[in-house]
C-alpha cells in the first residue's frame, strides 16, 4: 500500500473503532465476513469472495483476472486497483492506445481545424462526428481491456455524477476537456478538486446555462443542480432563496468563444472554449449562501467560496457516501455503511479513495447479495466473459452503438442532468434488449469484434460436451455451478432441438440472458 | 413443479437482502394492506388512456397564453406572445376565450378545440412545493405529492385496482427505454421503442423455445423480474401480430417524422390491433428552457410543434375512435412568470395540463380558477396551483376508465370536481 493515503485511512479507520494496519483489517473484515457464513460458497446460489470482488470492482469476470485474483489475493487486487497508476497496463495500451488519437489533442485545437475544415471543405461534421465516437469508444474499451478496472469505474461514475448531455452542449470539443479534466483527472482523490474542475469546465458551464448567466436576472440552473445534484443532495437543507444566491455568487463564470465569429465572441481571448470570469456579467453585492455571508466584491472568489461550503458540508458527506455505497453495495444502501463512509470524508477532506476503502473493507460490502446491471454493464460483462476483442471500431460501434441506444444507456446521452439511475428497478423493466444482446454475442454475430473463446475452453481442457461446457461456463460466468433449474432449463433446450454446434451456443446465449448474469 | 421449495428459498433470499426492489414490485403497495384481500373493481374497460409526459418542466404561460393579463406582458418583454389583436405581429396568440390563447405553434390544436375535443385546465400542479424536476417528476407519477415512502405509479395503482377481465400482456405500454415511474411497482408493462424490433434475434426456427427456456429461467427470480419476463414472452407474441408497414392512418392522417409522433402511431396500430391495450405513456423532453426559449419563435416553440402536430395526426386518425380514446398531457411544473436574462425561464409552479376525448361535459376550452399574476397572487414569484392535478386524474379515471377506487389510486386525497366530464 504505497500511494493511498496512509494517515487518512488511519484517522478514517480510527472513527470506525478499528485503529489497525490496512492489511490486517481486511484479514480481520475478511475472517468476520466467513465467521457470519456471509460469503462462504455454502451452496449453489453462494459466491466466493473472489467472485464477489471481481463484480463488484471491475466489469464481469475474465479467466485471465479470476486467475489473477487467485494469484495475488482479495486483498491484493483491492489495493491494486485503488492505485491504478501502479498497475502494468502496457497490453492495453499497445492494442489500443493509438485507436483514439483525437483524445490526445488539446480541445482548441480541434475546434480551430473543425472551423477551418468547414470553411475550406464545406464538410461540416468532420472532427467533431469523429471525436463523439472516440470518446464513447475510449469508455467501452477501457471497460473491455484496461486492467485498471476500478480506475474506468469511477472515472464513469463522476461522469454520470456530473452528468452532461453532449447534444445539449454546443461543442462537442467542450466534453474532451471535460473528460480529461472532470471526469478522468483523479477519480480516487478529493472530492473538492472534482467539483472545482466541473465548476469550471465549459461543457458544465455551457450544459447548465452558466456560462450566459447575467447580474441583470441570473440563471438558476446550474446554481439548483449543484446543489440539488452535485453536492447536498435534494434534501441536504438548501432553500429556493439558497438557489437564488448561489446563481448570483455564479455570474460570471462563463467560457470564451464557442464560435468563430459568433456575436457572443470575447475577442480579447486568444484560446476557443475555455473558462473565464467575466467581472461584467457579475453580480458584486453581498449574498448569504446557506447562512455563510459572502461578502460584496468577492468576484471570482464568490463562486470558489461556494464550492467551498458545498464541499464541506454534511450533507454533501452523505450524499457522496450514499452514491459511492448504492454503486458498490446495493441499490438500498444500508445506513450504517453511508454513516461510516461520511465520516470518512469529513476526516478526510472527502478523499475518495479513502471511501472506497471504508465500503470495501465493511460487512455490509461483503455481505452484499447481487446488484441488477445496468446495460452497459451487461453488454460488457458479456463481451469480457466470452473473451472478446474488438479489432475494428467502426464496426464494432456499428453493432454496438444501437443497441446501447434501445436499452437507453448509451455514454453521454442521458437527456436530464440527474445522470442515468443506479438502481435495478428502473433497468429491470426492458429485458428483451438484453437477450438479443446474449444470442448475438454467443453466436459470434458481433461485428468488428473476434471472441477467441474456443480457445479458451482449449487451455482450459474443457471437453466439448455440454455438461464440460457447462460447468465451466457456469463457474465463469456465475462463480459457481449451475443450480439444478439452470441445469434441467438448459438441458431440456438440448433434448428439445439436438446437440449441434449452434445449439451449443444457444446454450451459451441461455446463461448470459438468464437472471444470474443480469446481476453482479 | 418439483423445485417449488426451492424457488422460494431463492425468492426469499432475494426479497429480503433486497428490500427496496422487492417492496416496490409488490403487485399492490405496502401502503394498501387492504387491496391484497378485497376484491378489484370489477367494470368493463372505458378509454384507452395516453398520458404524454413533458420532461422538463414546460412553461406553460407560453403555451396556454393568458393574453388577458397585463401583468404576464409587463414580466417577459422578450418572451410574452403577443395578443391576438396585435396586428403588428405576424405570429401570435391565438385566441381561445377571450382571455386565454394558443401560441402559434400550437395551430394545428385549434381545430380540436374548436369541435370540442380538446381541453386546457390552467394553473394546475402538484401542491408539493418542490422545483426540482426529478422530486417533482417522482411525485408526479407515484400521485403522491410530498409522500416519500411510495414507489409505486399512479397508473399501476389503477391497472392494479380495477378487474376489467382483460389478461392481455399488453394492458400498458412504455414507449422509451425504460417504464415511466407512473407504471411503476404494478402489472408488467411493455417497453419498447419500436413495434418492428420487438422480437426475439437468432434462428427463427428455435426463437420461441428459445425464449420459453429464458422465461423459465427467470421464473426462480424476484417476483417483479420473473413477471417483467413472464410479460415479454407474451407480448413478443402478441406485437409480432403488428405489422408497422401495413399500417396506414385512416381519414388522411400524416404523422410527422419523429419519435414522438411515431409513438403516437404505434399506439394507434395497436388500439387498430385491439390487443386490449388499456394505458400507453409517452414522453416528450427538452422542455426545461433556461436559455433561448425563444417566444413566437425558438426552442419551445419547436418542441410545440412536435407535441401538436403528432397529437393533431394522432387525432385524425382516431377520427370517430375518439369516442374511446382520452389523452392527457402534464409537466412537472410550470417555469417563472418573469423571463431572465438568458430569453429563457427558471423553475416555477403551477402549469397547465391538456386533455384530448371523444366527449366533454363542458364548452368551456379553459378550465381555470385563475389566480392572477399580479404580485401579492403569485406562489413565490411563480403562477400559483388553484387545481390539484389529480383532481383532473381523478375525473379521467372515475368518468372515462370506469375506476371509482380513487382513495386507491390517490390515497389521502379528497379529489374535488373539475368539470371535464
Amino acid at each position: 500500500m504505497t500511494t493511498l493515503n496512509r494517515r487518512a485511512f488511519l484517522k478514517a479507520m480510527g472513527i470506525s473503532g478499528v485503529a489497525v494496519t490496512q492489511a490486517t483489517a481486511l484479514q480481520e473484515v475478511l475472517a468476520h465476513a466467513v465467521s457470519q457464513g456471509g460469503f462462504v460458497p455454502t451452496s449453489a446460489t453462494e459466491r466466493d469472495p473472489i467472485t464477489h470482488v471481481i463484480n463488484r470492482l471491475t466489469f464481469g469476470p475474465t479467466d485471465h483476472l479470476i486467475r489473477n485474483v487467485q494469484e495475488i489475493g482479495v486483498s491484493a487486487f483491492i489495493e491494486a486497483q485503488l492505485n491504478p497508476e501502479n498497475i502494468d497496463d502496457s497490453e492495453f495500451d499497445a492494442t489500443y492506445g493509438e485507436v483514439f488519437p483525437l483524445l490526445n489533442e488539446p480541445s482548441s485545437e480541434l475546434m480551430i481545424t473543425e472551423f477551418e475544415m468547414r470553411q475550406q471543405e464545406n464538410n461540416r461534421n468532420g472532427v467533431a462526428q469523429n471525436l463523439m465516437r472516440q470518446l464513447i469508444g475510449n469508455w467501452i474499451y477501457r471497460s473491455l481491456a484496461s486492467e485498471r478496472q476500478l480506475h474506468e469505474i469511477m472515472a464513469q461514475f463522476w461522469a454520470n455524477h456530473f452528468s452532461i448531455h453532449t447534444d445539449s452542449i454546443p461543442d462537442i470539443f467542450l466534453r474532451l476537456d471535460d473528460e480529461r479534466n472532470v471526469t478522468r483527472a483523479n477519480p480516487f482523490g478529493k472530492f473538492r478538486d472534482i467539483l472545482y474542475a466541473s465548476a469550471k469546465s465549459p461543457a458544465m458551464l455551457t450544459y447548465l446555462d452558466n456560462a450566459t448567466s447575467r447580474k441583470e436576472a441570473p440563471n438558476e440552473n446550474y446554481a439548483r443542480e449543484l446543489m440539488e445534484l452535485h453536492t447536498l443532495g435534494v434534501n441536504g437543507g438548501y432553500t429556493e432563496d439558497d438557489v437564488k444566491a448561489v446563481a448570483r455568487a455564479f455570474t460570471g463564470w462563463s467560457v470564451t468563444r464557442l464560435r468563430f465569429g459568433a456575436n457572443r465572441a470575447n475577442e480579447n481571448t486568444e484560446e476557443p472554449g475555455q473558462f473565464y470570469f467575466n467581472p461584467e456579467m457579475h453580480d458584486t453585492e453581498e449574498k448569504v449562501v446557506l447562512g455563510h455571508v459572502i461578502p460584496a466584491g468577492g468576484g471570482i472568489k464568490d463562486g470558489e467560496m461556494v464550492l467551498d461550503i458545498l464541499a464541506s458540508h454534511p450533507s454533501t458527506a452523505q450524499f457522496i457516501s450514499t452514491k459511492l455505497v448504492r454503486r458498490f453495495v446495493s441499490d438500498d444502501p444500508p445506513a450504517t455503511l453511508v454513516e461510516r463512509t461520511a465520516q470518512t470524508y469529513l476526516a478526510t477532506d472527502g478523499d475518495i479513495r479513502s471511501m472506497l476503502w471504508t465500503i470495501f473493507t465493511s460487512d455490509e460490502f461483503w455481505n452484499a447479495t447481487p446488484k441488477f446491471k445496468q446495460p452497459f454493464e451487461f453488454i460488457i460483462s458479456s463481451l469480457r466473459a466470452m473473451n472478446y476483442a474488438p479489432s475494428r471500431f467502426e464496426s464494432f460501434a456499428r453493432w454496438l452503438q444501437p443497441i446501447l441506444i434501445n436499452m437507453g444507456h448509451i455514454p453521454f446521452g442521458r437527456p436530464s442532468p440527474d445522470g442515468y439511475p443506479d438502481v435495478g428497478t428502473y433497468w429491470m423493466s426492458n429485458l428483451l434488449t438484453r437477450w438479443n444482446v446474449a444470442i448475438d454475442i454467443a453466436h459470434g454475430m458481433v461485428n468488428g469484434a473476434q471472441s477467441s473463446f474456443r480457445t479458451l475452453l482449449e487451455a482450459n481442457n474443457v471437453g466439448s460436451d455440454a455438461p464440460s461446457i457447462l460447468n465451466f461456463v457456469g463457474q465463469l460466468l456465475y462463480g459457481r455451478p449451475l443450480n439444478t433449474i439452470e441445469m434441467d432449463t438448459i438441458n431440456a433446450y438440448l433434448s428439445a432441438e439436438g446437440t449441434t454446434t449452434e445449439t451449443l451456443q444457444d446454450m451459451i446465449a441461455l446463461m448470459l440472458a438468464a437472471p444470474a448474469f443480469q446481476y453482479r | 413443479m418439483s423445485q417449488k421449495n426451492y424457488t422460494r428459498r431463492e425468492w426469499l433470499r432475494r426479497s429480503a437482502a433486497l428490500g427496496a426492489i422487492s417492496s416496490a414490485h409488490l403487485m399492490l403497495p405496502r401502503w394498501m394492506p387492504r387491496m391484497a384481500f378485497s376484491p378489484r373493481h370489477q367494470a368493463p374497460r372505458g378509454d384507452v388512456l395516453i398520458c404524454i409526459f413533458l420532461r422538463g418542466g414546460a412553461d406553460s404561460l407560453n403555451m396556454i397564453v393568458p393574453f388577458g393579463e397585463e401583468a404576464y406582458y409587463a414580466a417577459r418583454p422578450n418572451l410574452a406572445i403577443p395578443r391576438p389583436d396585435d396586428n403588428s405581429a405576424a405570429l401570435k396568440t391565438i385566441d381561445l376565450d377571450g382571455f386565454f390563447g394558443l401560441h402559434p405553434a400550437l395551430a394545428n390544436l385549434h381545430p380540436i378545440f374548436a369541435n370540442g375535443q380538446m381541453k386546457a385546465i390552467h394553473a394546475t400542479g402538484s401542491p408539493d412545493p418542490t422545483r426540482s424536476h426529478f422530486e417533482a417528476m417522482s411525485y408526479m407519477e407515484f400521485g403522491t405529492p410530498g409522500e416519500k415512502s411510495v414507489t409505486s405509479g399512479w397508473i399501476a395503482r389503477h391497472l392494479s385496482t380495477l378487474d376489467t377481465g382483460n389478461t392481455s400482456p399488453v394492458r400498458a405500454v412504455g414507449w422509451g427505454t425504460a417504464a415511466q415511474k407512473s407504471l411503476a411497482g404494478g402489472i408488467a408493462p411493455v417497453v419498447l421503442k419500436s413495434i418492428a424490433d420487438y422480437h426475439l434475434g437468432g434462428r427463427v426456427d428455435v426463437a420461441m423455445q428459445l425464449m420459453q427456456s429464458i422465461n423459465t429461467l427467470y421464473q426462480q427470480d424476484t417476483e417483479a423480474l420473473a413477471a417483467t419476463a413472464n410479460a415479454t414472452v407474451e407480448a413478443v407474441d402478441l406485437i409480432g401480430k403488428v405489422d408497422m408497414n401495413q399500417y396506414v392512418p385512416q381519414n388522411g392522417a400524416v404523422y410527422p417524422e419523429d419519435d414522438f409522433s411515431f409513438g403516437l402511431k404505434q399506439t394507434a396500430a395497436i388500439i387498430r390491433a385491439d390487443m386490449g391495450l388499456e394505458v400507453a405513456c409517452l414522453d416528450l423532453g427538452g422542455w426545461d428552457t433556461h436559455a433561448q426559449q425563444g417566444s413566437t419563435e425558438g426552442e419551445q416553440a419547436g418542441l410545440m410543434n412536435v407535441l401538436a402536430n403528432g397529437l393533431a395526426a394522432f387525432h385524425q386518425d382516431m377520427g370517430p375512435d375518439m369516442a374511446r380514446v382520452t389523452v392527457v398531457v402534464m409537466s412537472e411544473f410550470g417555469r417563472r412568470l418573469k423571463e431572465n436574462a438568458d430569453i429563457g425561464t427558471d423553475h416555477g409552479h403551477g402549469g397547465a395540463m391538456l386533455v384530448m376525448s371523444g366527449q366533454f361535459a363542458t364548452n368551456s376550452p379553459v378550465l381555470t380558477q385563475w389566480p392572477g399574476l399580479d404580485e401579492e397572487h403569485l406562489d413565490n414569484g411563480d403562477l400559483a396551483i388553484t387545481i390539484d392535478y389529480r383532481n383532473v386524474l381523478a375525473e379521467i379515471l372515475q368518468y372515462r376508465l370506469n375506476n371509482p377506487l380513487l382513495q386507491e389510486v390517490f390515497p389521502n386525497f379528497t379529489p374535488e370536481p373539475v368539470g371535464l366530464f
